[in-house]
């Protein structure tokens, strides 16, 4: 086997004891197992060197090797992957698994940008919607709650359709502004609730599963180029094999989670199947908009994937 | 061997007279070709990324805030209400200036701009009613210190940055802790003049205190709107220090009408300027401090700390007597951004509440404006009092020890500062 | 050639006023469009960083020019005159160094980021890294010229310290011509300006 000594950064903005760090972890025992020890995957948990985009440009110059994110983050080197951010595409685990692992997935990871290589979906969860005022369980509970969202059109467009007031603000400053109550609330999958502690600023959470967001597992250009065949295959290997484990890991650690922020006070109400429904009735608007604006080509080939996947189930 | 190649670097290229930015840029560049990773893309990355930060917008907002207050007569009239309040009391110009450091340190963020607008108007007063020079430049650059360590504060934003600590938490608990220095200077002072015999401006009428406390009502109402608005939630600390910059603007322009429209370009410049040499300097440290990270230095530090894990207060005590030493020959910015990344871990590990570590840090930080050799307070209040840095220095150690018991008590005591903190959090 | 020096460090001061006054407005606009009417400027954010950016580094330029960057001059004073030139003159090569390795990095990232987008504002991601192309392109120049100045012979002794730690003459003066007033602008503590604390 053609493998050199060498050691290469993972970085990524959750805590070790995130599922983002349990799948780095993971992964880095693989390589080295794979490597016989010879290739090392140093972990930098916490963002400690830099948030999600200054990470990714910095895989593309060639400064850290390795990292994971949502695939949505990645809108402004390729509005495609926006894609990714349609409310309610997914209904669940299976269909967004069956979707990623398949042809279309495959195509998204072929495509990353410019100084990018795609290796594999990892889980983050589905998003829901915490706030400080009332629990929601129909698309009426919406009406005039102050929630901050992504800064992109398609969920300010959707959550201000849903009755919503979207309000701009960075995720940095989010916390503070649910303490002082300047938002009521916010959109997160339930880990990174948890993991940000603002169970301690919010009494509800809903279980809208409104968008769900995979990880995308990138490796620098620059750095991949640099590496033999073998050494290639220990990467993308390890981060494939990595797959099933983190995402069996991140769902009990979403369960887990749902348990330990009841303990501490919020009330989390279930939506029903129908209500969400009705949500996603609301904002068809919004969703048809948007997908001719990233084309039928481009939206299509998920819709047929999830039909099979539905029809066998 | 990192950290040895890091500090050597930078202290070889600061002591050649290079700005620290500088200085801070190439002990990354030592530190690159050390770990074989050399890439100038990592300083530019570092530099830009530093610099493009929400919360950070603080800074310029709260040091324009600040010099609106001081060139619109807020400042001015703050410190007449002080005089009003206590200025007829034995050495009650002492007092004016401890009261008038802590209401200006309600307004403003910094202590360089707080001691600037104390000495300028106190202590020729204090010397011409036959106060020791050296002991009124010295009482005036104690006062200043608390500046930063009472809300709003510029040590904290940039501290709460860096550490990833609620700024609001921060601000909130630093409040009790300001206070108590106020009262250990006060007692100081007393102690001090107890023999001293000097005039004393005459108790002033009813009416006259009504006067100044009426002019200075809505300088005085700043602070009150920045506190208020942070504890019920009005805004962030962002916001915060926008609301002050424009309510600052509302009074110095319009209900004062000491600041003409057209200063305002001049105002806004220095502003600027300040902003982006402290700015610079900030995004500088992230480049070192990105390297440092990549060399895993905290993690290291950490367990060589490990014994020490279980017994906080000693650790507290050792971090401490660190953040002396550093102060001694370093300033406030350049402080907080080398050490918050190497103690940080630490403190996380041995499980000290974040908030109540940044508020021990910022006020070690701000008794190290006033140490000497490098103490930037001593050097702006020698400046405008016209006496030399050396009798500055003589003056303050009185103070100076003061400070240094009300952090040790801090230290021996966490639930000084925790306990208010859930006072004003809850 | 002075002219155009000047001319160009009078547009970039303009500059400067007009971000940090461009950030006051947008993010006080957003607080009251929160409060006032449930909504905000989108781009708010974004804008008010990308302003915050080039305040920061083209304020740092104007700095450069003035020499408020700060620093410790308190080894450097002590020396003769040939020492302080011989530090003034290694430094200024240092920093030189320091500015061509940031421009190499910056360009590196302007050229990858061209393309990529700001998420609300479609503003390409190069705008934030030729931040970096401005301000050291800029500092070269400024440090070229005091290098040539100061091998030239023309600096004073007092000129080849070129940071302060604290308070200068200016302040001493302004503080005695007018003690119940700070004065604005220009004569404001230059220590003020050079650190914050
Ligand atoms: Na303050
Ligand atoms: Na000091």
């Amino acid at each position: 086997q053609d493998i050199k000594e060498r050691t290469l950064k993972f970085s990524f903005v959750q805590p070790q004891d995130s599922h983002m760090g349990f799948g780095a972890k993971k992964f880095a025992d693989l390589v080295a197992q794979k490597s016989g020890n010879k290739m090392k995957v140093r972990l930098y948990p916490n963002g400690t060197l830099g948030g999600d985009l200054q990470t990714v440009s910095a895989l593309q110059g060639g400064t850290i090797e390795i990292t994971t994110l949502p695939p949505s983050l990645l809108v402004g080197l390729n509005k495609e992957y926006g894609v990714f951010d349609l409310p309610f595409l997914f209904a669940d685990f299976k269909e967004a698994d069956a979707v990623l692992d398949g042809p279309v997935g495959k195509r998204f990871l072929e495509k990353a940008p410019q100084g990018l290589v795609g290796l594999a979906y990892w889980d983050h969860g589905f998003r829901n919607v915490s706030n400080g005022r009332k629990p929601i369980a129909k698309a009426e509970d919406f009406q005039g709650l102050k929630l901050r969202v992504v800064q992109t059109p398609l969920m300010i467009e959707s959550f201000n359709t849903l009755g919503a007031n979207a309000v701009p603000l960075p995720f940095t400053e989010l916390f503070t502004a649910m303490e002082t109550r300047a938002v009521d609330g916010q959109d997160n999958p339930i880990v990174a609730f948890e993991t940000n502690k603002f169970h301690e600023v919010q009494k509800h959470l809903s279980t809208t599963r409104h968008v769900y967001n995979p990880l995308i597992v990138l490796v620098s250009q620059k750095a991949w180029d640099g590496l033999s065949a073998d050494e290639k295959q220990v990467l993308s290997s390890a981060a494939v094999e990595t797959r099933a484990e983190q995402r069996r890991a991140s769902r009990e650690m979403e369960q887990k989670a749902i348990a330990n922020i009841r303990s501490k006070g919020v009330t989390v109400t279930e939506v029903s199947p129908a209500e969400r429904a009705r949500m996603r009735e609301r904002v068809k608007p919004v969703i048809d908009k948007f997908t001719r604006e990233l084309g039928e080509d481009v939206v299509k080939p998920f819709h047929m994937e999830i039909e099979k996947v539905r029809a066998s189930k | 061997m990192t950290i040895t190649i890091f500090l050597a670097s930078l202290l070889a290229s600061m002591s050649i007279g290079m700005p620290i930015a500088f200085a801070l840029i190439l002990s990354g560049v030592a530190l690159m070709l050390h770990l074989d990773m050399f890439d100038s893309q990592i300083i530019a990355q570092n530099l830009i990324n530093g610099a493009d930060s929400f919360p950070l917008m603080a800074v310029p907002f709260f040091l324009l805030a600040g010099e609106i207050m001081n060139s619109g007569g807020l400042s001015k009239r703050i410190v007449n209400v002080a005089m009003s309040m206590v200025g007829h009391y034995r050495g009650g110009l002492g007092y004016v200036a401890i009261l008038a450091g802590c209401l200006l340190a309600a307004l403003s963020g910094s202590a360089v701009a707080d001691a600037a607008a104390l000495g300028a108007l106190l202590v020729p007063m204090m010397v011409r009613v036959g106060h020791d020079k050296r002991r009124a430049a010295g009482l005036v650059a104690a006062a200043g210190c608390i500046g930063p360590v009472i809300p709003p504060s510029i040590g904290f934003i940039i501290f709460g940055v860096a550490g990833g600590v609620s700024i609001t938490k921060l601000f909130m608990a630093g409040i009790v802790p300001g206070l108590l220095l106020g009262a250990a200077l006060a007692i100081t002072w007393w102690w001090v003049v107890r023999r001293e015999n000097t005039e004393t401006p005459p108790r002033q009428t009813f009416a006259e205190r009504k006067r100044a406390l009426l002019q200075g009502f809505w300088a005085l109402m700043l602070p009150v709107i920045i506190l208020v608005g942070l504890r019920m939630g009005v805004f962030t600390p962002t916001e915060a220090a926008v609301v002050a910059v424009v309510y600052s603007l509302f009074v110095a322009v319009v209900i004062y009408r000491e600041l003409k429209p057209s200063q305002l370009y001049e105002v806004f410049l220095a502003t600027a300027k300040t902003s982006a040499v402290v700015m610079f300097l900030i995004a500088a440290a992230l480049v070192s401090a990105w390297l440092i990270t990549v060399a895993d230095v905290p993690g290291l530090i950490a367990s060589l700390l490990e014994p020490l894990m279980d017994q906080k207060t000693l650790l507290m005590l050792m971090m401490m007597l660190l953040v002396v030493a550093v102060g001694t020959a370093m300033d406030m910015t350049p402080t907080i951004l080398i050490l918050t990344p190497v103690l940080m871990p630490i403190v996380k590990a041995a499980g000290i509440d974040p908030v109540y570590f940044g508020v021990l840090f910022i006020m070690n930080c701000a008794i190290g404006l006033i140490t000497p050799p490098v103490g930037n307070v001593l050097n702006v209040v020698a400046g405008v009092s016209r006496i030399s840095f050396e009798d500055v220095v003589k003056g303050v150690w009185p103070f100076l020890v003061a400070q240094l018991v009300v952090l040790a008590l801090l230290v021996l005591f966490p639930s000084l500062v925790t306990v208010p903190a859930q006072w004003f959090s809850r | 050639m002075k002219a155009i020096a000047d001319a160009y460090f009078q547009l970039m001061k303009l500059a400067l006023v007009t971000c940090l006054a461009g950030m006051v407005v947008l993010v006080f606009g957003n607080v009251v469009l929160r409060y006032a009417f449930n909504s905000g400027i989108t781009m708010s954010e974004e804008v008010a960083r990308l302003l915050f950016l080039y305040a920061t580094f083209l304020g740092a330029v104007v700095a450069m020019r003035e020499h408020l960057h700060i620093g410790i001059d308190s080894l450097v004073k002590r020396l003769p005159v040939l020492g302080k030139k011989a530090c003034l003159v290694t430094s200024h090569a240092l920093v030189l160094l320091a500015c061509g390795l940031f421009f190499q990095g910056s360009w590196a990232q302007t050229v990858i980021n061209l393309s990529v987008k700001m998420p609300v504002t479609g503003i390409s991601m190069g705008t934030v890294y030729a931040a970096g192309l401005v301000f050291s392109a800029s500092a070269a120049l400024i440090v070229l010229n005091d290098l040539y100045r100061a091998l030239a012979g023309q600096l004073s002794e007092a000129e080849l310290v070129a940071v302060r730690e604290g308070a200068d003459p200016e302040v001493i003066a302004a503080a005695e011509h007018e003690p119940q007033r700070m004065p604005p602008g220009a004569k404001r503590q230059p220590a003020d300006r050079a650190e914050v604390a």
